[in-house]
């Protein structure tokens, strides 16, 4: 019996190491095809600038237009029958094993040395990630933190409402929503007004520490 | 996302990680492909899998045991097709319908090695290393050498034709039962085993790779059964004509198909005939 639980150990690690392996919130290659997805489609411009080497280079982007079946035109999409298509549909239901406090907990019971702190949950990681990302960015990064904050405090806010409350001008305000738009951060409503995204109002204190 | 990664060896992360999921490289992915089974034959065969704490984390996972042990809907069944679709993808498989038109996805493996900057025949191949071992334990079953002269027999034709509405005659596929009743010395119970274990059991399940045309008036369906160990290289492709207007009739012809030809002659050539 203490092999059959030391084999099934040995493969448990391995399958958990490898849907992890695939997370955006650990590969490069995915995060783009996520947010892709996510998205329905990407401004060519946003992700030239976000993902140079992939889009920016003639090579390697006409390299993954026929791996992963991704369109690139004005707008980035994925072909719904592509490998990309299907691979991101699976990373959610990736997301959605990992979210389950009751296989995580097994999981790190049974893997407990080789997840001394436990098993991540990698939909938790994303947004940890996409905040990160977000932060960092340069022009935008900064002030967009801070209009997200806003909004999960009131609930939901109307650009004017932004523009008051935070004293930015409307052109810059809008670029930062965008971006946050972009990490679906927050979501637009159907009167035009935002409102924090799921992922964010289900994990409201990873933003306690930016 | 701010970084400069490096692009390489986020592809080559990815495909390992790819690569570990697949059924020749896990018993988990392997247990989740060749479900529904028999309690009885999965504690034989998987005692690895059927321990107390083994059972609770594949119950999470979406696998029910009773006196059957099967999928059900969640992360199990989402993983049993993005085993498939790897398989497919990482053999220059994956075909489908795109606006009208039938797709075949020819350059993954090849435009893959060059961003990656290794030759082709080492990348991975998650199709041709479980193929690999479904042969071998095919070739050493009750039907041994036979399922695989078969295979061989299948391949040996670009399709063969199994209905044809407008022909009155025995079908291709008649005659090629005949062929390997002679040839390969089986019964009729024998034969249909052997189309079982290859061509498809409808008992487990079938996908449509494509249809062109409308739901109304299809023009074509590509269908796979998958079979027992999913090897799943035979489809049925069925045409149809439409004549005689609104109240006319159609004519039909169907055809099994072949994919993963290249790989499955070439894994082949080291069983004997």
């Amino acid at each position: 019996m203490a092999r059959e639980v030391e084999d099934f150990k040995k493969h448990l690690l391995n399958f958990v190491n490898a849907l992890i392996a695939i997370s955006p919130s650990r590969n490069y290659v995915t995060q783009f095809l996520y947010l892709i997805r996510i998205n329905g489609s990407i401004d060519y411009r946003i992700a030239e600038e976000a993902y140079p080497d992939i889009v920016k280079d003639d090579y390697t982007r006409e390299a993954f237009a026929k791996i992963f079946g991704i369109n690139f035109a004005d707008k980035i999409t994925l072909n719904t029958n592509g490998y990309g298509y299907y691979l991101t549909s699976f990373i959610d239901e990736v997301f959605k094993l990992f979210e389950n406090s009751d296989f995580r907990g097994k999981v790190s019971s049974i893997l407990k040395d080789e997840f001394p702190e436990g098993v991540p949950n990698l939909a938790r990681e994303w947004l940890e990630v996409r905040l990160e990302g977000l932060k960092s960015e340069p022009t935008y990064g900064q002030n967009s933190i801070k209009i997200l904050k806003e909004v999960i405090k009131i609930g939901r806010l109307k650009v004017e409402d932004l523009e008051r409350k935070l004293n930015l001008r409307r052109g810059y305000l809008l670029q930062c929503l965008n971006l946050l738009e972009l990490y679906k951060l927050v979501e637009r409503d159907y009167d035009g007004s935002y409102k924090p995204s799921e992922s964010v109002r289900k994990y409201e204190n990873v933003l306690e520490g930016l | 996302m701010n970084e400069r990664p490096r692009l390489k060896e986020h592809l080559a992360n990815l495909l390992n990680a790819l690569t570990n999921l697949s059924p020749s490289r896990n018993l988990i992915s392997q247990l989740i492909l060749l479900l529904p089974k028999d309690l009885a034959i999965v504690e034989h065969s998987y005692p690895e899998l059927t321990t107390a704490s083994a059972k609770e984390i594949l119950q999470l996972l979406g696998i029910k045991f009773g006196d059957q042990v099967r999928r059900e809907k969640g992360f199990a069944e989402a993983l049993y097709l993005h085993i498939h679709k790897t398989f497919d993808w990482l053999d220059n498989e994956l075909v489908y319908h795109r606006s009208g038109q039938v797709v075949k996805e020819l350059d993954v493996r090849s435009e893959f090695a060059k961003l990656l900057d290794i030759d082709q025949r080492n990348l991975p191949n998650p199709y041709m290393e479980w193929a690999k071992l479904v042969l071998r334990k095919l070739s050493n079953e009750q039907l041994g050498r036979k399922v695989i002269n078969f295979i061989r027999m299948l391949l040996s034709h670009e399709s063969i034709e199994i209905y044809n509405s407008d022909l009155r005659e025995p079908s291709q596929w008649d005659t090629f039962e005949k062929e390997v009743t002679e040839k390969l010395k089986v019964n009729p119970a024998e034969f249909e085993e052997l189309c079982r274990l290859t061509i498809g059991d409808p008992k487990l399940g079938s996908e449509e790779l494509y249809y062109t045309g409308s739901r109304r008036y299809t023009e074509s369906q590509a269908v796979l059964n998958h079979s027992e160990y999913h090897l799943d290289f035979v489809y049925k492709y069925s045409h149809y004509l439409y004549y005689g207007g609104y109240y006319g009739g159609r004519s039909v012809t169907e055809r099994y198909a072949f994919r993963h030809k290249e790989t499955l002659k070439k894994l082949l050539e080291g069983f004997e005939e």
